[in-house]
């Protein structure tokens, strides 16, 4: 029996793709956003904070990386309105992956922090700088240098993560190629064509972190 | 009908524990044969090969997990062939797993400097022997720490083949709550479950990781 | 007064007792040369000056202040003790002209036109004027520990602390930073330098500090001490060193 692709039919659902592509993108970088905000937060307070406050970071920080993804979404979504908490579930899903990138984020800007060597820290000391001024002026950049591409990959890794919230029925592109295979039936061509455009999204966000690191970091 | 949540369903959660780690043993093996060939795809003295690996990795980096497991299971029925979860999830775990791993294999391999692959090539070894007797020892010591810290990423990853079906803890949890009504105190054992899995394994790979440094 | 004062100060580290009690007085415009083998304590005496090393015994005092006092504003008093280090530390990420000029803008609100002017006066002292705009990647080991001490004198301290800054540095690059040394010190700068470099002590410095095992084993004028030591360790250590 021979098969004949379809790919037409996809690309006809193309405003339904556009419509889940559009979700997709602002999870990314609404995401993104918080989560750096979260890491850089709990990374100074893991490296430079007091015990009270370090300790419950790492312990956040542990939760989140030790367990999935798709179980801390489903804890948010269906287990909180047993408490009372009820989200949709776009709220649902932003919610749930700040607080996933956030802690990876915190992980990875620890360790641009600490790979700043003491002497500097020193030399900072001994001009007379208080220990906020040397955070701004002399690790802040040199450590976001070091960890911008473990950084920028682990942005991408979050974006392809986004296409878990489909589980929770959030209308993202991932979800749609569901609805345009129950309408067109065209199973194999839907989800290679979805994975096709996460692909050229990867590619695209990639190319943005690599130009962004150029105008920032590299001088001459 | 709801059933109240008991002891038995949290001894059937961590039965089901039980095809996580089978799973996450098929994909390593399967993911690990791959890994090997990209990795030394990558390291090659052919650009061709070299290009093959790295287009590979590309790919299987830039797509979502999710999407290969329906493109096996959903995707290749409609040829006629009924995937079961089993080789819809060993293929797409393996698949996905061999790029990661290849690239920290690939990692590691071009780790060991170049003086020697050198002293290798001047004592007459061939590419294979050196890569044998030389490059592929140190490189594996490297290794482990990076590989044992994927571990963990594939024992979490595992969670996605519950929404094609595959019987594991996070499907065996969805079936609980199905039943139960108690979403929160279900998935939350679930987490405390995967945490149990994954904590150790992570503490592992960081000691691991610390001895490296220091012998080094 | 002397300027700077260390009086039976200890410190350990771990177990390791690195300073045994060393007494020290340093007077203004003085220099000395602290010399001995590594791990003799010597840099750690150094950096407990400026307070970047806690003691356990004893007091240090610059310019009256107890350094070591819980209480005291150390970074005000670091505004008034420059440190130049053996791996220089600038700052990679900053232009020389931004190293040096940070602390004066930052810590003693300097605005940006005079913070300029200042860094291009102290960029000609150590020979560099040219070198303003470049970063520190840009230049030599030699020059990059010139701009080192150029940024520590742009915030005017009354005394430099050098701990071995050439010993990092290749061969050839080492006399042009020691002819800045040898400026500074006509200039009357106060300076305490941990040094290898035995013939720039006898040449330059008034006294010199031997120090063996976390002890001030021998202390007198540098070209005296040095030319007839009275120890037998300093003796060793001297035909060692100028083998």
């Amino acid at each position: 029996m021979t098969y004949s692709f379809q790919f037409r039919d996809v690309f006809a659902a193309w405003e339904f793709l556009l419509d889940g592509l559009v979700l997709t993108l602002e999870l990314s970088l609404f995401t993104m956003v918080v989560g750096l905000a979260i890491g850089v937060a709990g990374a100074a307070a893991r490296v430079y904070g007091p015990p009270w406050l370090s300790r419950p970071v790492a312990v956040y920080v542990e939760a989140i990386r030790n367990t999935p993804l798709i179980v801390q979404l489903f804890l948010i979504f269906f287990g909180l309105p047993s408490a009372g908490i009820k989200f949709d579930a776009d709220t649902a899903a932003f919610i749930a992956l700040s607080i996933n990138l956030g802690a990876y984020s915190i992980e990875i800007i620890r360790a641009g922090l600490e790979a700043i060597p003491r002497s500097q820290i020193e030399a900072g000391q001994s001009l007379g700088l208080s220990g906020l001024q040397i955070f701004r002026y002399v690790i802040v950049f040199p450590a976001l240098k070091t960890m911008y591409p473990a950084l920028a990959s682990q942005f991408v890794l979050l974006m392809l993560a986004t296409s878990v919230v489909s589980q929770i029925s959030a209308q993202d592109l991932f979800h749609m190629a569901s609805i345009i295979q129950s309408r067109t039936f065209r199973d194999f061509e839907v989800y290679v064509v979805v994975a096709a455009a996460y692909l050229a999204l990867a590619m695209i966000f990639r190319l943005l972190f690599a130009g962004l690191y150029q105008l920032v970091f590299a001088r001459r | 009908m709801i059933r109240e949540l008991s002891f038995i369903d949290v001894l059937y959660l961590i039965a089901a524990t039980r095809w996580t780690l089978a799973l996450t043993a098929i994909a390593f093996a399967g993911g690990g044969l791959v890994g090997l060939a990209v990795a030394l795809l990558r390291v090659s003295g052919l650009a061709p090969l070299r290009w093959l690996g790295g287009l590979y990795v590309l790919v299987v980096q830039g797509t979502p997990l999710l999407a290969w497991l329906f493109v096996f299971f959903f995707g290749f029925s409609i040829f006629g062939i009924t995937v079961s979860p089993w080789i819809a999830a060993a293929a797409s775990y393996s698949i996905y797993a061999g790029a990661f791993l290849g690239e920290i294999w690939r990692g590691c391999l071009q780790a060991i400097p170049r003086t020697q692959w050198e002293a290798g090539a001047s004592l007459g070894l061939g590419f294979t022997q050196q890569l044998r007797y030389i490059i592929v020892p140190q490189a594996l010591r490297l290794a482990i720490p990076p590989t044992v810290g994927f571990l963990v990423q594939l024992i979490k990853n595992t969670s996605l083949a519950a929404v094609i079906g595959f019987i594991e803890l996070t499907r065996e949890g969805q079936l609980t709550t199905a039943t139960t009504f108690r979403p929160f105190t279900v998935y939350l054992i679930v987490a405390a479950i995967y945490f149990a899995l994954c904590f150790p394994l992570t503490q592992v790979s960081r000691r691991l990781e610390r001895r490296l440094h220091v012998a080094r | 007064m002397s300027l700077v004062e260390l009086l039976d100060v200890v410190k350990r580290y771990g177990r390791h007792t690195v300073l045994n009690g060393v007494s020290l007085s340093v007077e203004k415009g003085e220099i000395i040369a602290i010399i001995g083998r590594s791990g003799s304590g010597k840099s750690t005496l150094l950096r407990c000056v400026n307070g970047l090393e806690p003691i356990h015994g004893g007091t240090v005092s610059f310019d009256g202040t107890v350094v070591n006092d819980p209480a005291t504003d150390l970074r005000k008093l670091r505004q008034h003790v420059g440190i130049v280090f053996q791996s220089f530390n600038l700052f990679p990420h900053l232009s020389v002209e931004k190293n040096i000029t940070l602390a004066p803008k930052v810590v003693k609100r300097v605005p940006p036109a005079e913070a300029r002017q200042l860094a291009e006066a102290v960029l000609r002292k150590v020979g560099l004027a040219e070198k303003i705009d470049a970063y520190p990647d840009q230049l030599s080991g030699g020059q990059q520990q010139r701009v080192a001490i150029a940024r520590s004198l742009a915030m005017s301290p009354q005394v430099m602390l050098f701990d071995e800054i050439t010993s990092a540095l290749d061969p050839e690059l080492v006399g042009e930073v020691l002819k800045v040394l040898e400026e500074m010190a006509r200039d009357g700068m106060t300076m305490m330098l941990v040094t290898h470099e035995i013939g720039f002590a006898r040449k330059v410095a008034d006294r010199v500090v031997f120090m063996h095992e976390g002890r001030i084993w021998e202390e007198g004028p540098a070209a005296a001490t040095l030319a007839q030591p009275r120890t037998p360790e300093l003796e060793t250590f001297l035909n060692a060193v100028l083998h």
